[in-house]
């Protein structure tokens, strides 16, 4: 990978990252674990093993940042630090990146779209869906036929639509079509909602290819790429306008998720997932959130299928597969479960890890490179397990415990559970009490008598 | 009369309308063992197995390399089913038992990477030569009639073997210790370890048991589909309908559930208005068909209200 | 026969016990009193391999099993008869108490000792096939204690028997275990809430508050000492 998103995946850990990173021991043993990296990275560098050395330098960068600047800066700070240098990094990309590189980025972008609506459906309201590919794929075609101008289908408007009245308007079909949706799931749970929704994106492609005088059939549809805006058109390549319009409509949507979910419609959700029945007893309409859900979730992947058609120029039945569309569950779920930083993380992994793994794997001295190009599903499937196995709550649980766990046990912070996740799992009897260690009453209560009156 | 039907109305057809039903409670068998090996996972541990179908296409090529070293047809089966049982119990003790304890969507998420894992290695290993191979019957392929009805020896291996699983799983769990053992584990795991069950075994066995059962409906169907890394893939889908159908803990739903499916897609292929549906529109259209079931009994035919326990 | 050393256990990071001492020599009745989470049924659960102690020991005939699976110490002779009965609802009752001799494999013994508990709860012979879950509490209550005994424990674990039924019933109960432990020289440990039963049931108390013994003496001692009376017995 090119040498400024290293550089850029160096500063953004280091910022974030050093907060109270105390989980690594004492500043002594913070200083020889640096050491130990640096060793590994010049090892590494001088090999030629370029991916390995990248992975070393950013967690380099992040402990000596730590040893720097880990008991002075506050995190705020920090925090505010690594969104800036993110935001200047996706704007200057065009001018960084290699075009493929770029194309990966924008299809990221419009990933992460999906998987914050997806993850507002399943993460923070509980209810599972393998079939937002059936979403993305409804926007994506509501934009298609919207742009299309008597060329392929002759019940549309002559004049084509512009390119971002589509993306509204597939916005709204999605929006009505989870609407739609969420009703009957409202009395499916579990496994079989996700086996109910799994079925709604294996028919999608088949309806698509039958009803041919409305979607183009097999072949798909072609729309005509949107040019840069005229006052960008000397500066900018088409590409490079698609990917700042993808990644500028991400942020965006991320925002305004940020915002839902802070809100009263986002504690509801929490509380309609954590439990219906004390939801209903605190007065909220369970159906109407979890209905409210279902449709925002929906028009998060609408939106995602129109910047898709944008940025693909041509949509087909098999645009968005069966094994895409499990993807953004599979995203959510390594990423992050209740967590926007996760949903980022999770597209991230699933689009650059079938690219990336086999880069890594070939890199590695006397690993068959054979196997990992012809099997790249392997790498995946392999990485897909062991972060689960290793981070149960995901890539962005396992930051979250890492930046506040007690010193010298980092292996419990990777593998602990962050706040406010522990009450979705309670099984046992042992569960509910770590469930409740780790909800916000525990502080309060504990501070009282009635912290110890608890049964155990 | 308006001509809506692609194929005779069964009034006027009965030989062919016989044929799709018994071809269709063949087809449905296969559906009903794989449901049945999702449902026993489901049943033990929770989970629905998303690689269920994978794990079978493993052993399905494994017996394919096996066939051709020249092993005999029914030598092959009955490996294909300990290799089978060995898989299952060996992914339950690797990869799934570490995530038991964690929320189910990670156990959901594992078995989705183990799809594509096991898929992709199927592919390094047996997509370098042509595609898709061909997997060898031991009942043959030849026509017989059955009342009106003509259909294909390989259709009534099909449901014999299906039978005689089936009969086998019953006795094994209602007529047995280890039976006893493996549903009170499925029931409540912690009683059943102050019982002096080992519950991890039972898992395990649980796992294998799906496994084995997998294998049987993976290399059944074989010789129809043809043998391609993605062949399970629709196999399990119909699965999946059929198991949530009847109801996801509820072995008899499995069945019933699989044989309704195998009924309802043949029937729906041959009969439905071409230019409206036709046989491209019998996935979806069974689909539609288990979307509404489910609208009346959320948890399947067959299947218990999930009680909540904490 | 039964010897705690010093145990202490913890539910993630909340501390259950602190250390507790109990000992139960063979053929007694013993009781643990004491309030909601106190850490009584914690102690049992340590007992029969639930839950690993993060510190002390527990011995039984002079082994060591605080590292021991649950299962293994079945084996050795302690049946737990756990709170909320935890029936296997959907099973009939048959079932149900053919679970509790999972670990033996004499078939003439089991069969005689259904005979045998039948004797003692008749009402398991008239529900023989019906589910668990469809038994009144008092007759769960029964089916629960039976299927402890089905193990042919040497020492059975009781957690709150009484919990929920009526004083008839739950008296009956204690009749039935007290015909336990005097026929057939089962040792018990019984943690109750009903301080007054246990007391009259049991030969030695331990009072455990916040995951300590605050307290023990004989159950006559006991019922005599100001504090249980007033805390416990409420006179």
């Amino acid at each position: 990978m090119e040498m400024s998103i290293w550089l850029f995946l160096g500063l953004l850990v280091a910022c974030s990252t050093g907060v109270r990173m105390q989980a690594l021991g004492s500043l002594v043993q913070r200083a020889i674990v640096a050491g130990a990296l640096a060793a590994g990275f010049l090892v590494f560098l001088a090999l030629g093993v370029g991916v390995a050395a990248g992975l070393l330098g950013v967690l380099l960068a992040a402990v000596v940042a730590n040893l720097l600047t880990g008991e002075y800066v506050p995190q705020r700070y920090r925090i505010a630090l690594a969104v800036a240098v993110a935001v200047v990094f996706f704007l200057a990309a065009p001018w960084l990146l290699e075009n493929f590189r770029l194309f990966q980025f924008s299809r990221i972008a419009i990933w992460v779209i999906v998987a914050v609506g997806l993850n507002i459906l399943t993460g923070y309201n509980g209810q599972i869906s393998l079939g937002h590919g059936a979403f993305v794929l409804i926007g994506a075609y509501t934009s298609a036929i919207l742009m299309d101008d008597q060329q392929q289908l002759g019940f549309v408007d002559a004049n084509a639509w512009p390119f971002w009245t589509t993306i509204i308007a597939a916005a709204v079909v999605c929006g009505i079509a989870g609407f739609a949706l969420g009703i009957p799931a409202l009395r499916l749970s579990g496994p079989y909602l996700a086996i109910a929704t799994l079925a709604l994106v294996i028919s999608l492609p088949s309806i698509l290819r039958k009803y041919d005088g409305l979607t183009g059939g097999a072949q798909g549809l072609f729309v005509k790429q949107p040019p840069p805006p005229p006052g960008l058109a000397g500066v900018l390549e088409r590409d490079e306008w698609l990917y700042l319009l993808c990644v500028g409509v991400a942020i965006v949507m991320t925002l305004i998720a940020w915002g839902i979910l802070r809100g009263p419609l986002g504690r509801a959700f929490v509380a309609v997932r954590d439990s219906e029945v004390a939801a209903a007893a605190m007065g909220i309409n369970v159906a109407r959130v979890k209905i409210a859900a279902f449709s925002i979730s929906a028009l998060y992947a609408g939106v995602a299928g129109a910047l898709l058609t944008q940025l693909l120029g041509v949509v087909t039945p098999e645009s968005v597969d069966l094994i895409v569309s499990i993807n953004f569950l599979t995203a959510i779920v390594i990423g992050g479960l209740a967590s926007l930083l996760g949903s980022v993380i999770g597209a991230f992994v699933l689009v650059l890890l079938p690219s990336v793994g086999p880069d890594v794997l070939d890199s590695v001295p006397l690993f068959p490179g054979d196997f990992a190009r012809k099997a790249p599903g392997a790498i995946q499937g392999a990485v897909v397990i062991l972060v689960v196995l290793l981070m149960p709550f995901g890539v962005a649980g396992s930051y979250h415990r890492l930046i506040a766990t007690p010193p010298g046990r980092i292996i419990e912070a990777v593998r602990g559970v962050p706040a406010g996740i522990r009450a979705r799992v309670a099984r046992t009897k042992e569960d509910i009490v770590w469930a409740w260690e780790d909800s916000p009453f525990y502080r309060r209560a504990s501070k009282s008598k009635a912290g110890e009156e608890r049964d155990v | 009369m308006i001509e809506v039907f692609l194929a005779p109305a069964p009034w006027n057809d009965l030989p062919l309308f016989g044929e799709q039903v018994i071809s269709g409670l063949a087809t449905g068998s296969i559906y009903a063992l794989l449901a049945l090996a999702i449902v026993l996972i489901y049943r033990s541990t929770d989970v629905v197995n998303f690689a269920q179908g994978e794990m079978a296409m493993l052993v399905t090529f494994s017996m394919w390399s096996l066939t051709l070293a020249g092993f005999p047809p029914w030598t092959v089966i009955f490996i294909g089913i300990a290799l089978g049982f060995a898989l299952g119990a060996f992914v339950e003790r690797t990869i799934i038992r570490p995530v038991e304890d964690k929320p189910p969507l990670n156990v959901v998420v594992v078995t989705l990477g183990l799809f594509v894992l096991l898929n992709s290695i199927a592919t390094w290993i047996w997509a370098q030569g042509e595609l898709p191979k061909v997997f060898p019957t031991p009942f043959g392929f030849t026509s017989v009639d059955v009342g009106l009805a003509r259909v294909s020896t390989h259709s009534i291996g099909i449901l014999v073997v299906a039978l005689i699983v089936m009969s086998v799983l019953y006795l094994l769990f209602n007529h047995t210790k280890l039976g006893l053992g493996m549903r009170a584990t499925a029931h409540n795991p912690g009683a059943s370890r102050l019982m002096g069950i080992n519950v991890g075994r039972m898992l395990m066995l649980g796992w294998g048991l799906a496994g084995a059962v997998g294998a049987v409906a993976g290399m059944l169907v074989a010789p129809i589909t043809f043998l391609f890394p993605g062949f399970m893939l629709a196999v399990l889908l119909y699965a999946f309908a059929a198991a949530v159908f009847g109801g996801l803990d509820s072995p008899p739903g499995a069945i019933v559930g699989g044989l309704v499916v195998g009924v309802a897609e043949n029937l729906f292929g041959t009969y439905t208005p071409g230019d409206i549906f036709g046989p491209e529109m019998k996935l979806p259209l069974t689909l539609l068909l288990l979307v509404i079931v489910l609208m009346f009994r959320p948890q399947g035919l067959f299947g218990h209200v999930e009680t909540r326990r904490v | 026969m039964l010897k705690i050393e010093g145990i202490e256990a913890s539910y993630g990071p909340v501390k259950a016990l602190n250390g507790v001492t109990i000992e139960v020599p063979e053929g007694a009745v013993v009781t643990l009193l004491g309030p909601n989470g106190a850490g009584k049924t914690t102690i049992l659960r340590v007992v029969s391999g639930l839950l690993r102690p993060s510190a002390g020991r527990v011995e039984f005939d002079g082994r060591r099993i605080d590292r021991r699976s649950a299962e293994a110490i079945v084996r050795m002779g302690i049946s737990q008869v756990p709170e909320g009965r935890q029936l296997f609802e959907e099973m009939t009752v048959h079932e149900n108490l053919m679970l509790g001799a999972y670990t033996r494999h004499d078939r003439d013994g089991i069969k005689a000792d259904i005979k045998r508990l039948n004797g003692y709860f008749p009402i398991l012979e008239e529900r023989r096939e019906q589910p668990a879950g469809s038994l009144s509490g008092g007759e769960q209550q029964q089916l629960a204690v039976a299927r402890g005994l089905m193990s042919r424990p040497r020492l059975l674990l009781l957690d709150e028997p009484s919990l929920g039924l009526a004083p008839l019933i739950s008296r009956e109960i204690f009749r039935i275990l007290r015909q336990v432990n005097r026929e057939d020289g089962i040792t018990i440990l019984l943690v109750e809430q009903d301080a007054t039963s246990a007391l009259s049931f049991a030969d030695y108390g331990y009072v455990v508050e916040t995951g300590r013994v605050v307290i023990e003496d004989t159950s006559d001692k006991l019922k005599e000492d100001e504090n249980v009376r007033r805390t416990y017995l409420g006179y």
